[in-house]
């Protein structure tokens, strides 16, 4: 255990109520909890851990093992386990009885709250994980509310590492504190004195790699800035917005759109198109920035591909006059398209393997040169098509370029320099006993940040960055082709013709071109396609031969050799084209060439691969997964390959606490890359965030009783249930008679909402029951179904607000459909624009009128807000009668004999014949009730003849419909 | 400044929240006065002002006990050209569709169903309480058609597997039963 994290746990024991600890990203919040578990003992109650989220609950977790095992103690304490709902009633209880350590669900915990079925005494105290995303509405603080009321003794500790999350909105940190009762505040950022001392003791060896990118990744870098100030600049203009906030820095964050939501949310409604798409093109900005540095280049160009793809034509960035810049340069990364005269297309084919030998030489020389960081381009094959279809004067040479992203061949560079100086000091044999004592597995970790980063870097240094650049270019186009569906001779499924799609319009739509740029850019299609149609013509092939000689020996090789055998192939097929009869000769040439081709790669993999083993063992490591990977794989070389300000402070973190482990780390940067200002501007915002809280944290007032405890958000709105008992008699004998207490039953799945949390502060007695009918029972009569805005359109288009509201109708007098709206977002159903001319069945007006319609005794309450509907609840209430919990409960759920309680309509009705009747097809809501004047039941229905169900359901086509459905076979299962 | 559209069965009036906070009781003095013979009665509140908590509380709170069924409408240009309350683009959209619709059957709102036999048959048995997918199997695969499901006597229903004695009687009930029972 670190010094600090003693430091913060002995500060956070001083309270008895608990504190709110806020940390620095990565300085290991899961081994601080791991500890403060240590220190639980079953005796004083139980202890609950909430909001984990699943990542975190396993890395504590783990950690709590082993802090179990190091420790030598008699008594094994129980594992922390997990309650969910899956558990009956009375095995939780035992649970919470039994003094343990729990994470739990915070629905689970509040109903069984409100039951009673928790006795708040046995709670010793909460742990809260994610204290940022905490408000005074959420069910969190609805728990600390209730077990503060009766259980003084509660202590509450949350922690947040999330300090910019802490800062946002209004005194955020100081509103956190009062929802949890705690009125200590910890800060512990990474430039605190005890934090500093302990992980700059002995830190880590830095070594930080700056890799230029290529010319044209600088390109593109520059364009996007400049499209993402242009809308900046735009967005200003609106006037709608904060300037301040609003600079390209700032945009480079995910936490820009919640700047900008947070400001336009309110006024969302009375926002042009035009503003609400800079809105959407900023995000796409940002993302296109990212995956720069992130993803191949020819990655980059599918994505590229795919958003103008889908992106309408209202973005406002597309246009943009460097938007143009991007999609170019992102295309000279991967191919570029030259004209050669038909002269020289006689010779293509022995020019062309010319050209492999050399490139072949080249390639060499290009391994030789993998050590020297700058070049950028590396001009792999030159494939040379001729263009079948269209001209035979202009030919069309598509060369690939297949840009490698600099970083990859850094990345093989660092790790042969650290296989080539181990193997120094193997021969030297000094480290030879530290080697041996397993101190030092000699792993090498990578952090990247995604999954897919992981999988093609482990690819590119298992098989060679060229052959993975290739393969992405191979998918790329097959996925053309997929998209083109292009007639091909030997296809075995016959695909239909679709005319040009995606990319043709792609580069068509290109501004700024001269007037030629159609028929170029025709051509420059035709030869992607012809590319792409003999990649899938080889594979087609490729399985053929597969099929028939069995020489093929090396999976591994087999795409290389695809690549390689391509030129030849090409210029195979394209010599048969007319005719199909030799077709067959060719392509067992095709295959020959293939197989020849084929073991001359393995050659050179092997080559390839020997060259390989003397990299040191390397494992990949994704930052999304959020594993605590440094204590298990303990590597003794972290290389980050994508730089994350948290993996920093772990690997801080992880050498503080391992000072006798060397830990030498290589950051790879981008140079002059909005990464590094990204990395940069993610340790000013953090700092930012700290000294602001150190700054709000001296205005604090947190409200104290008597005790010195924290008096809560709004004391005076306790609810009633809090005082106790005795301060009536204590007022002269319950002189004053104690205020009627309101009643509202809840449902049981409501509690993933806050309404019930609101209601309670109101002073509202909850009952969470699970009902079958409505969400909120206020009064005998009055039953509440609730939809937030998105619920009410989903609910809609389901059929099931329909039913809910029929069921509704059916128990209650006054059934009642709640409309809530969002606090923070604009108070109305869609803005002007979105009315059409005309009424439409698909608008929520028409929808909204037919339900009114067909239910004329439901009630429709329109709430601003969460609190607004606590009022609503209020008023409404204060004269009716309180509801009644078993009733409630009964309501919907048929009894033994099938009769349903209270039921308006069973009394008169045969509730479940007059239902199916109305499902029938041809029964309509106009005629079933003719239907059931004129026979008296089901059974009589079924004999009824066609001139009969005419009569009563008032036209031909309806009764044939029924009866042709009635006696419809059924189909045999067989 | 309250508009009153009646017809037949139905009854529509128009109201504004900045009218209400100027005359709190108009509302429901107007309300009082309605005749009780409407099958539906609905108050359009065309939500004009900021801060609409306090005085929508009250409309709704007025409308809630009275019988009457709210609507909300927000307004965002003017257009003079037309009538003064369709002016108020979403209130007179509301109107317009509530007339239309009037004798519209509700299946845009039931949600959509599936087109083929079979999920329509499973559509229609369902309507009984505890017939699940299965029972519509046995049921359908033992009498052939669902004529004859309905005609079924009580022996042939229990003879099903998997259909037990309370659920035969709901079955035969709801077949048998006449859909109106004598009071």
């Amino acid at each position: 255990m670190v010094q600090f994290h003693e430091h913060i746990i002995t500060e956070l024991l001083e309270d008895s109520n608990g504190g709110l600890v806020v940390t620095s990203s990565g300085l290991g919040l899961h081994k601080l909890i791991s500890s403060l578990f240590l220190l639980h003992h079953h005796s004083q109650g139980c202890l609950l851990v909430l909001s984990a989220t699943p990542p975190q609950k396993s890395s504590i977790l783990r950690n709590y093992e082993n802090d179990i095992q190091s420790q030598i103690s008699g008594e094994v304490p129980n594992l922390p386990s997990e309650i969910t709902s899956d558990l009956p009633a009375n095995q939780r209880l035992a649970l919470y009885t039994s003094g343990g350590i729990f994470f739990i669900t915070t629905r689970i915990l509040i109903v069984d709250l409100l039951t009673h079925r928790l006795p708040t005494t046995a709670v010793a105290g909460l742990v809260i994980l994610n204290a940022h995303s905490l408000s005074d509405t959420s069910t969190e603080a609805f728990i600390v509310r209730i077990l503060r009321s009766t259980n003084r003794s509660l202590y509450v500790r949350a922690f947040s590492d999330r300090p910019h999350s802490m800062v946002s909105g209004f005194a955020k940190a100081e509103r956190t504190l009062k929802c949890l009762f705690v009125r200590k505040l910890h800060l512990w950022p990474r430039f605190q004195v005890y934090v500093a001392q302990d992980l700059e003791r002995d830190p880590p060896e830095v070594v930080d790699i700056r890799v230029p990118m290529s010319t044209y990744m600088i390109g593109i870098q520059k364009a996007v800035i400049e499209v993402m100030d242009a809308c900046l600049k735009e967005m200003r203009k609106t006037n709608k917005v904060d300037v301040e906030d609003l600079t390209v820095e700032n945009g480079l964050f995910k936490s820009f759109d919640e700047i900008v939501k947070r400001q336009l949310d309110p006024i969302w409604h009375t926002l042009g198109k035009r503003t609400k798409q800079l809105v959407s093109d900023l995000k796409t900005l940002r993302k296109l920035l990212d995956y720069l540095v992130r993803y191949d280049a020819v990655t980059y160009l599918k994505y590229l591909d795919s958003l103008r793809a889908s992106e309408s034509f209202r973005s406002v960035w597309i246009f943009a006059e460097s938007s143009y810049k991007i999609f170019e340069y992102a295309k000279k990364r991967v191919y570029h398209f030259g004209r050669t005269d038909s002269g020289k297309l006689g010779l293509s084919k022995p020019v062309s393997t010319k050209k492999r030998k050399l490139n072949d030489n080249k390639k060499d020389e290009v391994a030789q040169q993998c050590r020297a960081v700058k070049h950028d381009i590396v001009p792999l094959v030159f494939v040379c098509l001729k263009d079948q279809s269209t001209s035979t004067e202009t030919r069309v040479v598509l060369e690939e370029v297949l840009e490698e992203p600099p970083k990859w061949k850094v990345l093989l560079d660092v790790l042969m320099e650290i296989q080539e100086e181990r193997d120094k000091h193997a021969l030297s044999g000094e480290e030879k006993d530290h080697l041996g004592d397993g101190d030092d597995n000699g792993i090498v970790l990578v952090a990247c940040k995604d999954e897919y980063s992981c999988m093609q870097l482990e690819d590119c240094i298992t098989n060679g960055s060229q052959k993975v650049m290739r393969e992405e270019w191979e998918k790329y186009l097959l996925s053309k082709v997929q998209l083109q569906a292009l007639p091909k001779r030997n296809a075995k499924k016959a695909k239909e013709p679709k005319g040009f799609g995606v990319l043709d319009g792609v580069v068509a739509s290109a501004p700024g071109k001269k007037a030629e740029v159609s028929s170029i850019s025709k051509q420059e299609h035709d030869a992607l396609l012809a590319a792409a149609s003999e990649v899938s013509k080889r594979i087609n092939k490729d399985i053929v031969g597969e099929d028939d000689n069995q020489k093929h020996v090396d999976g591994g090789g087999s795409v290389k050799g695809k690549g390689k055998g391509k030129k030849k192939k090409g210029s195979a097929g394209e010599k048969t084209n007319n005719d199909v009869a030799p077709e067959d000769d060719a392509m067992e040439g095709g295959c020959l060439n293939e197989v020849f081709l084929r073991k001359h790669n393995q050659g050179l993999n092997a080559e390839f691969s020997r060259e390989m083993k003397k990299l040191p063992p390397v494992v990949f490591y994704a930052l999304e997964s959020d594993k605590k990977i440094l204590d298990i794989l303990k590597p003794s070389t972290i290389i980050a390959y994508h730089p994350d300000i948290a993996f920093v402070r772990e690997v801080e973190m992880y050498k503080a606490e391992n000072p006798s482990r060397k830990a030498k780390v290589y950051f790879l940067f981008y140079e002059d890359s909005t990464e590094v200002q990204k990395f940069e501007a993610s340790v000013r915002r953090e700092n930012g965030a700290f000294e602001s809280l150190i700054r709000q944290k001296s205005l604090m007032m947190i409200p104290v009783d008597q005790d010195g405890r924290c008096l809560g958000l709004d004391s005076s709105n306790e609810p009633q249930s809090v005082i106790p008992q005795n301060l009536i008699t204590r007022k002269a004998g319950g002189r004053r008679e104690a205020e009627k207490e309101m009643q509202v039953i809840v449902d049981m799945r409501e509690f993933m909402s806050t309404l019930p949390n609101v209601l309670h502060q109101k002073g509202m007695r909850i009952i969470p029951v699970t009902l079958e009918v409505g969400d909120y029972i206020l009064s005998p009569l009055i039953c509440v179904e609730r939809k937030s805005i998105s619920d009410l359109f989903g609910s809609f288009a389901s059929g099931r607000l329909y039913h809910q509201v029929e069921m509704m109708s059916r128990y209650y007098r006054i059934p009642v459909l709640l409309i809530e709206f969002s606090q923070d977002k604009s108070f109305s159903f869609q803005s002007a624009t979105e009315i059409g001319d005309d009424v439409t069945p698909n608008s929520i007006i028409s929808k909204l009128s037919l339900l009114v319609l067909h239910f004329p005794r439901l009630r429709i309450i329109w709430s601003r807000s969460l609190h607004a509907t606590a009022e609503i609840f209020t008023s409404l209430k204060s004269n009716q009668d309180e509801p009644d919990e078993v009733k409630a409960i009964r309501v919907g759920v048929p009894s033994e004999e099938g009769v349903i309680e209270n039921d308006v309509r069973a009394e008169n009705y045969n509730t479940s014949a007059v239902e199916m009747l109305r499902r029938l097809p041809g029964v309509t809501d106009s005629n079933y009730r003719a239907i059931m004047d004129g026979c008296k039941s089901l059974a009589e229905l079924a004999m009824l003849p066609m001139e009969r169900l005419a009569e009563l359901m008032g036209g031909q086509k309806a009764a044939k419909m029924l009866r042709e459905f009635l006696d419809a076979k059924y189909p045999t299962l067989l | 400044m309250i508009a009153f559209f009646s017809y037949e069965d139905w009854l529509l009036s128009l109201t504004c929240l900045r009218y209400h906070l100027l005359h709190p009781d108009y509302l429901y003095f107007r309300i009082r006065e309605l005749q009780k013979n409407f099958r539906l009665r609905i108050i359009l509140c065309h939500v004009d002002v900021e801060d609409v908590i306090k005085p929508l509380l009250e409309v709704t709170r007025t409308s809630l006990l009275h019988d009457c069924t709210l609507l909300c409408g927000w307004s965002f240009w003017q257009t003079p050209k037309l009538l003064k309350f369709f002016s108020l683009e979403e209130c007179g959209r509301y109107l317009e569709t509530v007339k239309v619709y009037e004798n519209k059957p509700a299946d845009l709102i039931q949600g959509q169903m599936d087109g083929d036999y079979l999920s329509r048959l499973n559509h229609a048995l369902t309507a009984i309480r505890h017939v699940n997918k299965t029972d519509v199997v046995t049921l359908g695969s033992t009498f052939g058609s669902l004529s004859h499901v309905m005609d079924a006597s009580m022996e042939d229903l229990a003879r099903c597997p998997g259909i037990g004695e309370r659920k035969v009687k709901r079955l035969y009930d709801a077949f048998h039963e006449p859909f109106k029972r004598e009071v």
